[in-house]
């Protein structure tokens, strides 16, 4: 039976997040302490050797991007905590914010040190507004018994824009501009908010390096899967019979979440379906849920673990309905730079109505699939290269669906 | 007309000239300068006077605090006026096209007039499944409108949203950012009453 293994989410539901006594009285803040006896490269090195990767979705390793920020001359370097949290069905970085603020402060303060950075912002998504008083409180009361050493941070709020999740897209709206991505490179690690270098990492990714740094690299490494070690908070939705949160090692699969976990489908259905990794992620049929959530496994079936969402169908839902609504997601939030996303999501959507509407016919799907394939290719960034995913991912183990629909426009004609 | 005019004349008052070209008087063109500073004062809430300009300056010594002013705005009138968008242009040294991108930009920001309650409807996929247009449907019965608009007491509007990261308990919606999760078409009554009563 596959357990919970609580790094992250460690003081969750165990003290008042605006008491900073109660968080310093679990251990609380002596990262940062130690951090600062360890010295700068010690503290990448250790981050490094973790094997720590990034949980925003792409899975870069969190060492190497302090590493390289160190490594840029520059009289100002920036720490960014991404807290922008847009895909749908998750969240685990609000979870972390609202209730265990102080691991978000101390992992960034960590960083803050190690790269030489003294100002951090947390760019939180507009949605999220209870967070304020929260994530201010704690930071101030950090700052307050002079914890954080010349670390400051500011709290900033994105207004609704799920492209602001991407990393260059995050800054431009940091500066106060439309959050439209820029073409990579320069890095963030070297030209990033106001040009100067800057760490741009996930809230779950931050709030893993205090414990890191506490129990050692060692410790980390050996947890999950060996590639993309640690622990992965999930948030389960859909037709299971546990739609809440879990925080798990790497190395378990799909089927021990939705069926161990999850506590199997709710009202005793069949499973169909699915969605991991939020709007972006593909659907995973019942043939490959022994598969590891981790990095490299999941993408070694074409799937992603992306934010840790698991969106589960059970065989009674209407999978090219879904798809549709996935793919209008995207038409809304293409934020319309560059032509073949702004003008190929809203493609998609129109085709895949068409067919839920009993208008569709058989060449529709190869336009989808020829569709998919050239957005993949030259769409500027992750959001427009993402979006077909899901829809191919549908076509391809969920053909005999989108077969009826067509067969069924047979019948109206 | 007369607005385009207007915000030609304002920024750069040689155009003056071409705008009589075009057959306004220049008795016209005062007059329009002078109601264009008049809006920058918005009368609200029973006669007092509101200067967007206060707001904004708050935020100018932040650097990039242009959408913290957004949120400032909005948060005090619902919505951002034109007039103040103008003036945060001004403050942050930035044409009025460029603040005005930046307002459009996100889908939090409106720049028309909302009710004093505006109601999101997660409408992403989790939400979708779960009965999220039977609880639109509800909304819509309930307050005589459509979605995007705003009932004619001008106590709510009505939006979409995508996911607003509340989906343990599904359909979720948000009212002026508060989030109601798990919510049934039955529970739409009631939550509206709530409100009124507030
Ligand atoms: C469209 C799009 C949306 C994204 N949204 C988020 C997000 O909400 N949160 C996040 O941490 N990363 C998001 N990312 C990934 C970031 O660009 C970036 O890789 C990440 O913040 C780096 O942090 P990490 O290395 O700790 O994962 C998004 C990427 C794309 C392309
Ligand atoms: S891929 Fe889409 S979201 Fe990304 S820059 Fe192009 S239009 Fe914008
Ligand atoms: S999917 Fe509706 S709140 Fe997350």
């Amino acid at each position: 039976m596959v357990k919970e293994n609580r790094v992250v989410l460690r003081n969750h539901g165990e003290l008042d997040p605006l008491k900073i006594d109660e968080y310093i009285a679990r251990d609380g803040y002596n990262a940062l302490k130690k951090a600062f006896n360890m010295g700068q490269d010690d503290v990448i090195e250790e981050v490094k050797a973790s094997k720590l990767r990034g949980r925003g979705g792409a899975g870069f390793s969190c060492g190497l991007k302090w590493l390289f920020t160190k490594q840029v001359e520059a009289d100002q370097k920036y720490v960014v905590c991404n807290a922008d949290e847009g895909e749908p069905g998750t969240y685990k970085d609000r979870m972390i914010m609202q209730y265990d603020p102080h691991t978000l402060i101390e992992g960034m303060a960590i960083c803050g040190y190690a790269v030489g950075a003294d100002k951090g912002y947390i760019y939180c998504r507009g949605e999220y507004p209870y967070i304020l008083d929260i994530l201010n409180t704690a930071i101030g009361q950090a700052a307050e018994k002079g914890l954080l050493g010349d670390f400051s941070i500011e709290v900033r709020y994105g207004a609704g824009a799920y492209v602001c999740g991407e990393e260059t897209a995050l800054l431009a709206s940091l500066e106060g501009k439309r959050g439209e991505p820029s073409c990579k490179p320069p890095y963030p690690t070297v030209e990033g908010v106001w040009k100067k270098p800057t760490v741009v990492n996930n809230v779950e990714t931050f709030a893993s390096v205090p414990s890191i740094i506490n129990k050692g690299a060692e410790w980390y490494s050996s947890i999950g899967d060996p590639d993309y070690p640690g622990t992965k908070i999930l948030t389960l939705s859909g037709d299971v019979n546990n739609t809440t949160f879990f925080e798990v090692p790497t190395d378990t699969t799909l089927r021990e979440v939705i069926f161990g976990l999850g506590g199997g489908m709710k009202d005793g259905k069949a499973f169909k379906a699915a969605q991991v990794g939020g709007n972006s992620g593909a659907f995973v049929p019942e043939s490959l849920l022994d598969t590891p959530i981790a990095f490299d496994s999941m993408e070694s079936i074409s799937a992603t673990l992306g934010s840790g969402a698991v969106f589960v169908l059970d065989e009674t839902r209407d999978i090219v309905d879904v798809s549709c609504r996935v793919a209008g997601f995207f038409v809304h939030e293409s934020c319309g730079k560059c032509a073949p996303c702004r003008i190929g999501t809203t493609r998609i959507h129109e085709i895949i109505e068409r067919i839920g509407q009993g208008r569709g016919n058989a060449a529709d799907l190869v336009l989808l699939k020829d569709l998919g394939s050239v957005m993949a290719g030259s769409c500027l960034c992750g959001l427009g290269q993402a979006a077909p995913v899901p829809i191919l991912s549908v076509l391809k183990h969920f053909a005999e669906d989108y077969d009826a629909a067509i067969a069924r426009a047979g019948e109206v004609c | 007309m007369g607005g385009d005019c207007l915000h030609i004349v304002l920024q750069n008052p040689k155009s003056m000239v071409a705008c009589t070209c075009f057959g306004l008087r220049m008795g016209d063109i005062l007059r329009l300068m002078v109601l264009n500073l008049k809006s920058i004062y918005n009368i609200q809430r029973g006669g007092v006077l509101v200067e967007y300009k206060k707001l904004v300056d708050d935020y100018t010594s932040m650097p990039g605090g242009l959408i913290e002013a957004f949120h400032a705005i909005q948060n005090e009138h619902g919505y951002l006026p034109e007039a103040a968008i103008n003036e945060a242009a001004e403050a942050f040294k930035i044409s009025a096209a460029e603040a005005y991108g930046v307002a459009t930009f996100y889908s939090m920001f409106s720049v028309k007039p909302r009710g004093k309650y505006v109601i999101r409807i997660c409408r992403s996929a989790p939400c979708h499944v779960e009965g999220a247009q039977e609880v639109i449907a509800a909304l819509e019965q309930e307050l005589g409108i459509c979605m995007g608009g705003t009932s004619n007491d001008g106590l709510f509007s009505l939006e979409f949203t995508e996911c607003v990261g509340q989906c343990q308990e599904r359909p979720v919606i948000t009212i002026n950012g508060e989030p109601y999760a798990g919510v049934t078409p039955g529970d739409v009554p009631g939550i509206l009453n709530e409100i009124r009563n507030k």
